[in-house]
């Protein structure tokens, strides 16, 4: 376990809302959440901060993006696996509906003038989203800028 | 020509506008001014733009004509469409165009031949004299103003009244209607006096209709003796200028007058009339001796001129005379009898009324008619004289066509010539494709061949070049060295030799040419003989048509006055005149006849679509000319099209369609090309056909959207350049063959935005508003990408802001249905705002063009998607895509949700995922951070979740992507019907219990870093497999269970509602699914109706979002709850009101008999409609079919099972080929799924319902037949989604005539055709969402 950071998980309450179990004890947002884990504050460990927020907010509709390379790769390999000549349908999610995003933007979680700053994709649709958080704040998603 | 006007301008101005006018017509407007007059003219501005520019030039609205302005030397002829234009402006604009130094004459020319000249009222024709030249008018000209004026708002007034009499068929009221015409002539051309007396007569005409009595003889008596004291004060006049026995008859038909005053007002009323008649007659005579005193004589006797000078007399004697005698006399008007003949038939008639009969039965001889039918035409003589006479015509005409045998073993025989005709004709087609197919071939062999005779002579040539070049590079082989000299000599021999190679190449390559040459002459040969066979079977065919056709038009016209619409007592009830109007047509063309005869029976206003029959079957006849007489070239059938389809627009839009249509036609721009390819002929293969009309309709909403937006980004829709696209959109013939009212109607729609006082300062701010996105957005790509295909640029084009606001537009102009790859789930909730609330869908298309991105209720935003299908109108579309796109997310959500529960929130033992926590250890299941990155690491527990998400894919699908079919789902067709979500691993759907294992049981080894094999992996495989486990992801969907490889059925209806809305919408039902047994559809009908009007209280706006769940039968949808339809049904006591408005019409029409004529029309008309389109084979049973035809009365439902019976060769035929192009490609579908495919020996089990299929065909297009003849009361619940730019489907309940049932049906608007919807449709449970 990392210095100061107490184990944290990923979890859901009986209402369906997003939790994170600090140690043993659940924390239902992030003023909790930094309450019981107080390191959650420290720049060290942004990208931690990143996951409990995105959890709290969200839960697994998106999910942080850690390794933008990996990310990369991945998505330009399933949007080239998709059939080019299908056709298009309300509702039917491909990453060919949408250009490319800009992936030399996409970063590992980090903090900017204050704001804490992350990417996340989104878990259905499979397109990355560029997250601000600002103190005190809920966190902002905004899809990332695309390329026809 | 560049613009040109003539206020404000110099002679040489007027000179040029002279020159110009010259040469070509020019619209014009021309206005009084303070000065004079101001006159603007253009070849290709409308006169609406130029009345702008006129009245922006001090141009006076009040005393204007407009029209099309000719000239000749030194003299305006303009030529207008108005009847009342100010008398004065030509001597005004005399005076005017002297004042600026040109001489130049105006003639102005009204409607009906009147001329308006710039002489009149001029006091001696001497300008300078009247001491008017200020161009004020003179105190007589404003008198005369003023009287025109009150005259005006009198007749105005009365035109109501005439038209209601003459609607409701009250004798003499079209006699009224032809005196209204005549005293807006007189009006027009300045004839005030006579004028005067016309309305005089025309009022007291109705108000002698007006009265149930009918004539009221006092005032009658005195208006009589009125009439009478005018005429013979100037009768001294008059008779002084005529021979001795005129004056004599003059004399007594004076003194008859004078004795039957007192006795008889009829008889005083005809001798009037005569005197009147006579009086006028001897006029003429002396006009043409003594044209000045017939003048002064005409003035004295009111101005009688011929064509209106007796309207008086009419209109009087017929409020007086007998009905007998009216229709007697409306008859030979409308025969064409002059005058005379007309007086001493009907004299000869009243002495003796036999005559009368025998006149009528030798016209009817005479127009040979079958003597089977001629009762059925002395009927309507007896009812409808006007459209007797115009029948006759029309029987004449028909006849110069040729034979026109009508009995059934003549017509039939005629159908079978014109088949074997038509096989004949298709079996040559077929041929001359195959050599067509060859020439082609051998076309390409030859240029290949050619290709390489070139090729094979450059290869001479350069080995000739190397030769010379070796050669040369030695001038002295003899010099060389031994070894050089060998060298040289090997060199120059293999280069000999390779030139000998391709020389020998180049004359094999010359003789290949030389053969594909001779192939190519061959197939040509071929192909030549091929088009003159097919040409010759072509010439056969239209020859076999053309003698088909006058028995087909003399049989439609005779069941039509028989039987049919325009037979005494049809309904919808007609006039007279509107009657004739309807059967003129059959005179120029059958089939158009037939057609106009449908519009009409489904119009609103059915007698103005007939008063107009008259007007579009003269312009299919002569082409659709211009007013030079140029017409388009087109074949029968799209001039048949075109003539409909502007019937059809205007059934829709109203009188004032025919009247643009008129204009357009008038202007000649008929003739020029269609730019969106509307003129293109309609292609066999489906999904290319519906690709080619897309394309036309973006076409043409980028037409209008940009000749609407002007430079500065505003919308002007009054422009000349907007009324000009908007006139092709409704008159032009590639607007009218490819046919899109919906589309049109939503332009006007987004016109009216426009207009409206009350949203047009916000649309054009809207509008204003809109822009490119910054250089520098997110998702500009995606908006300039969409406003690109909007608006027709190439995808790198430089856009403008003005792109941008054109896309709007265009979207706007798009109807938003549900398209061929749709889903009513996302469709459903957009359509309902787009049709009630249209700023809010301007303003989504707006947000979309500017920025590249929808926002959805919660706040996320989602790039606006760009991938759609191809051809239709990308903007639009993306916002519906990317509204399902966030409903999608949305509901992914959900069911991730669901399958979360599942799989992890079972308590016990073996039931849940997280008993791997005990196979893998504490350590390994639970998170750790990564000392360096600070990261959370996931241990097994997140992993396994992480991979639930990432790996499984929620998907909609809606449905296999061909036809239905007994074993298939319904959603292809772009209908979902049968749609539902599905789990997909690795790109497929988990469609039973044990993919499910298997994809969850991969995820967890994965996860846990184990695999099978191992203990730990074992243990998994064991957990995942397990019952328990199985039996806890059920039980996690409650009584209903949770079944994630058959998840239940729907969409996302109300997560789309949820992305556009917010809140938590939810569907509850208004009534439940059918139970067991299920209730009659019927019964059914009546549970659903019902229910949703008694839930319609609570339901918002003009459409409320429903939605039905049932086999075959989900779909999400509107209600109608405002549809003036369900009215008549509303609380209190709606089962009454069912019984009494619905049910107990529609039973009476179902126990109605159908008479055997009629009845064999019908059962022929289905047949032969059925027949088009429909293989060689499928032709020839129902040929066969159409030989056994009613031949008594019947009920519909007999009438249905008649045909149901004598077309069961047919059904199993056409079953059994659908089935076997079904099965087939059912099967490549359900092994393109990884499903097992259906075995051989099955196929034929569904051949039954294929049968029922097509027959449900049959019952569906005679269906629409007993609809539209019956027309039963009907109320619309819902808007379907289905439709597009051509036409839109509601939901209907209605009683069916040929079952006895309350039915629902499908309506298609704005036909009218009506097709049954299952039963499984009312047996779903119906819901609402709130």
């Amino acid at each position: 376990m990392a210095d100061g950071m107490p184990p944290i998980n990923f979890d859901y309450a009986t209402d369906g809302a997003p939790v994170v179990i600090v140690a043993e004890a659940p924390a239902k947002n992030l003023d909790e959440a930094l309450r019981l884990a107080p390191a959650l504050g420290d720049p060290k460990w942004t990208a931690a901060y990143a996951q409990v927020a995105n959890h709290l907010a969200h839960g697994d509709r998106f999910s942080v993006i850690l390794d933008p390379e990996a990310f990369r790769t991945g998505y330009l390999a399933q949007r080239e696996a998709e059939d080019p000549a299908e056709a298009p349908a309300p509702g039917r999610i491909r990453l060919r509906n949408y250009g490319i995003p800009a992936f030399d933007t996409i970063a590992r979680p980090g903090m900017e003038g204050g704001s804490l700053v992350f990417f996340a994709v989104n878990t259905s649709l499979g397109i990355p989203y560029r997250v601000t958080m600002a103190p005190g704040a809920a966190p902002v998603y905004r899809p990332v800028a695309m390329t026809n | 020509m560049a613009d040109t006007k003539a206020a404000g301008m110099t002679a040489k101005d007027v000179e040029d506008l002279l020159l110009a006018a010259k040469k070509a017509d020019h619209n014009f407007v021309m206005m009084r001014t303070k000065e004079g007059v101001v006159l603007e003219a253009s070849k290709v501005k409308s006169c609406e733009g130029l009345v702008t520019a006129c009245k922006a030039k001090g141009g006076q609205a009040a005393m204007m004509v407009q029209g099309i302005l000719r000239a000749e030397p030194k003299l305006f002829h303009m030529h207008t469409e108005a009847e009342d234009v100010p008398r004065a402006l030509p001597r005004l604009a005399k005076r005017f165009f002297k004042s600026i130094g040109v001489k130049a004459k105006v003639l102005v020319h009204l409607p009906g031949g009147i001329t308006l000249d710039d002489e009149d009222e001029s006091e001696g024709g001497d300008e300078a004299a009247t001491g008017a030249d200020d161009g004020a008018l003179s105190p007589e000209e404003a008198a005369a103003e003023a009287q025109k004026a009150e005259l005006t708002e009198r007749l105005k007034a009365m035109v109501p009244q005439v038209r209601a009499a003459s609607e409701q068929g009250l004798a003499g009221a079209d006699k009224l209607g032809e005196a209204a015409k005549a005293a807006g002539t007189e009006l027009a051309g300045g004839g005030l006096e006579q004028a005067a007396k016309l309305i005089d007569a025309i009022e007291a005409g109705l108000a002698k209709l007006a009265g149930a009595a009918g004539v009221d003889p006092a005032a009658l008596k005195e208006k009589l003796l009125q009439e009478y004291n005018d005429l013979k004060a100037k009768l001294p006049a008059l008779a002084g200028q005529v021979a001795g026995p005129m004056k004599a008859k003059l004399d007594a038909l004076a003194k008859m007058f004078e004795t039957e005053i007192e006795r008889d007002l009829k008889k005083a009323s005809q001798a009037l009339s005569l005197l009147k008649q006579l009086a006028a007659a001897e006029l003429a005579k002396i006009g043409q001796a003594v044209g000045e005193i017939a003048g002064r004589i005409g003035d004295a006797i009111g101005g009688v001129v011929e064509g209106v000078r007796n309207v008086v007399g009419d209109a009087v004697e017929s409020v007086t005379t007998g009905k007998e005698e009216q229709d007697e006399l409306a008859m030979l008007r409308a025969l064409g009898v002059p005058r005379e003949e007309r007086a001493s038939l009907l004299a000869e008639w009243k002495a003796d009324p036999a005559k009368a009969r025998a006149y009528e039965a030798k016209l009817i001889e005479d127009a040979k008619v079958p003597e089977d039918r001629r009762a059925d035409l002395t009927k309507l003589r007896e009812t409808d004289p006007v459209a007797f006479a115009e029948a006759i015509r029309a029987l004449r005409e028909i006849g110069a066509k040729g034979n026109a045998d009508t009995s059934p073993a003549a017509m039939q025989a005629a159908l079978e010539k014109a088949e074997a005709a038509r096989l004949e004709m298709e079996q040559r087609a077929g041929e001359l494709a195959v050599e067509q197919a060859a020439l082609n071939e051998a076309r390409d062999k030859s240029a290949e061949a050619a290709a390489a005779t070139a090729a094979a002579k450059s290869g001479v040539a350069a080995a000739d070049r190397a030769v010379a070049d070796l050669a040369a590079s030695v001038p002295d082989p003899a010099a060389l060295t031994p070894e050089d000299r060998a060298a040289f000599d090997a060199q120059m021999q293999a280069l000999e030799a390779a030139r000998e190679a391709a020389r020998k190449a180049l004359a094999d390559a010359e003789a290949a040419e030389a053969a594909a040459r001779a192939e190519q002459a061959d197939r040509q040969n071929d192909t030549d003989q091929a088009a003159a066979a097919h040409g010759a079977a072509k010439g056969t065919f239209d020859a076999a048509q053309a003698e088909a056709e006058p028995a087909e038009a003399m049989k439609g016209l005779l069941d039509a006055v028989s039987f049919g619409p325009l037979s005494p007592g049809a309904k919808p009830a007609l006039s007279d005149d509107e009657k004739a109007q309807m059967i003129g047509l059959f005179g120029k063309d059958a089939r158009l006849a037939s057609d106009a005869m449908e519009v009409m029976r489904g119009a609103e206003d059915p007698g103005m679509v007939a008063r107009n029959a008259g007007f579009i079957g003269s312009k299919f006849a002569d082409g659709f000319a211009d007013k030079d007489g140029n017409g388009l070239a087109l074949s029968d059938d799209d001039r048949r099209t075109m003539a409909t389809n502007a019937l059809k627009s205007g059934a829709q839009r109203g009188e004032e369609y025919f009247r643009g249509f008129d204009e357009y036609l008038q202007s000649g721009k008929q003739l020029q090309p269609d730019p969106h390819g509307g003129m293109a002929d309609p292609l066999d293969d489906e999904d290319a056909e519906t690709q080619r009309r897309n394309a036309v309709f973006l076409g043409r909403s980028q037409a209008m959207a940009g000749a609407a937006l002007k430079d500065d980004g505003s919308v002007d829709f009054g422009s000349p350049g907007a009324k000009d696209a908007m006139d092709h959109m409704l008159f032009h013939p590639g607007s009218l063959k490819t046919y899109a009212p919906q589309m049109t109607e939503k332009m006007e729609q987004t016109k009216a935005l426009f207009t409206d006082p009350a949203t047009a300062a916000q649309a054009q701010q809207r509008i204003k508003d809109t822009g490119l996105p910054p250089d520098d957005a997110a998702h500009g790509a995606a908006a300039r990408t969409l406003i690109a295909g909007t608006v027709g640029a190439p995808d790198n084009a430089d856009l403008t802001d003005n792109d941008a606001r054109a896309a709007v537009l265009g979207a706007m102009m798009t109807p938003l249905s549900q398209g061929p790859v749709g889903s009513c789930f996302s469709t459903a909730p957009v359509r309902a705002i787009r049709e009630t609330d249209p700023m809010r869908a301007m303003d989504e298309y707006a947000k979309i063009a500017s920025t590249g991105e929808f926002v959805a209720a919660d706040g996320i935003a989602y790039p606006a998607n760009t991938k759609l299908p191809e051809g239709e109108n990308p903007l639009m579309r993306s916002f519906e895509y990317s509204v399902a796109t966030a409903a999608a997310d949305e509901r992914s959500s959900r069911e991730r949700s669901n399958l979360r529960s599942g799989l992890w929130d079972a308590n016990g033992p073996g039931r849940s995922l997280n008993d791997v926590r005990g196979i893998v250890g504490d350590a390994a299941w639970n998170d750790s951070n990564d000392p360096a990155t600070g990261a959370i690491v996931p241990g097994v527990r997140q992993k396994l979740r992480s991979a639930v998400n990432s790996k499984l894919k929620f998907e909609y699908n809606a449905g296999p992507p061909v036809g239905a079919g007994p074993a298939g789902g319904g959603g292809g067709d772009g209908r979902s019907t049968d749609g539902r979500y599905e789990i997909l691993y690795n790109g497929a759907a988990l469609r039973d219990q044990a993919a499910f294992v298997d994809a969850i049981t991969a995820i967890a080894l994965e996860a846990s870093g184990f695999a099978a094999g191992s203990v730990e992996g074992d243990a998994i495989v064991a957990l995942v497999s397990g019952q328990d486990f199985i039996d806890s992801v059920v039980a996690a969907g409650g009584p209903d269970g949770y079944l994630p490889w058959e998840l239940e059925e729907g969409g996302f209806e109300t997560q789309t509602l949820k992305a556009l809305n917010g809140g938590n919408p939810a569907e509850t039902p208004m009534i439940a699914a059918a139970g067991t047994p299920p209730p009659t559809m019927a019964a059914r009908s009546e549970a659903v109706l019902s229910a949703i009007i008694a839930n319609q209280g609570a339901m918002n706006g003009d459409m409320h979002q429903i939605g039905t769940t049932g086999d075959n039968a989900m779909h999400a949808f509107n209600a109608l709850p405002n549809h003036p339809s369900a009215d008549k049904i509303k609380p209190p006591d709606t089962a009454g009101k069912i019984q009494s408005e619905l049910k107990d019409p529609g039973a009476a029409i179902a126990a109605s008999k159908i008479p055997a004529d009629k009845a064999a029309r019908m059962f022929r008309d289905q047949l032969k409609d059925f027949m088009r389109g429909k293989p060689a084979d499928d032709r020839a049973l129902i040929m066969e079919a159409m030989k056994r035809a009613p031949d008594a009365e019947m009920t519909p439902a007999e009438l249905k099972q008649r045909v149901a019976d004598e077309m069961a060769a047919w059904r199993t035929q056409s079953a059994q080929r659908a089935l076997d192009a079904w099965f087939p490609e059912r099967n490549a579908y359900l092994a393109s799924q990884g499903l097992p495919v259906m075995p051989a020996n099955t196929k034929q089990g569904y051949l039954n319902w294929f049968e029922t299929e097509e027959q449900k065909k049959l019952d569906a297009s005679l269906d629409t037949q007993l609809m539209r003849e019956f027309k039963p009361p009907e109320v619309v619940i819902a808007d379907t989604n289905w439709g597009g730019s051509e036409n839109q489907i509601y939901f209907v309940v209605v009683f069916d005539p040929s079952t006895g049932n309350l039915t629902m049906w499908e309506k298609t608007m704005p036909d009218g055709t009506m097709k049954p919807l299952g039963k499984n449709w009312a047996d779903s449970m119906w819901g609402v969402t709130n």
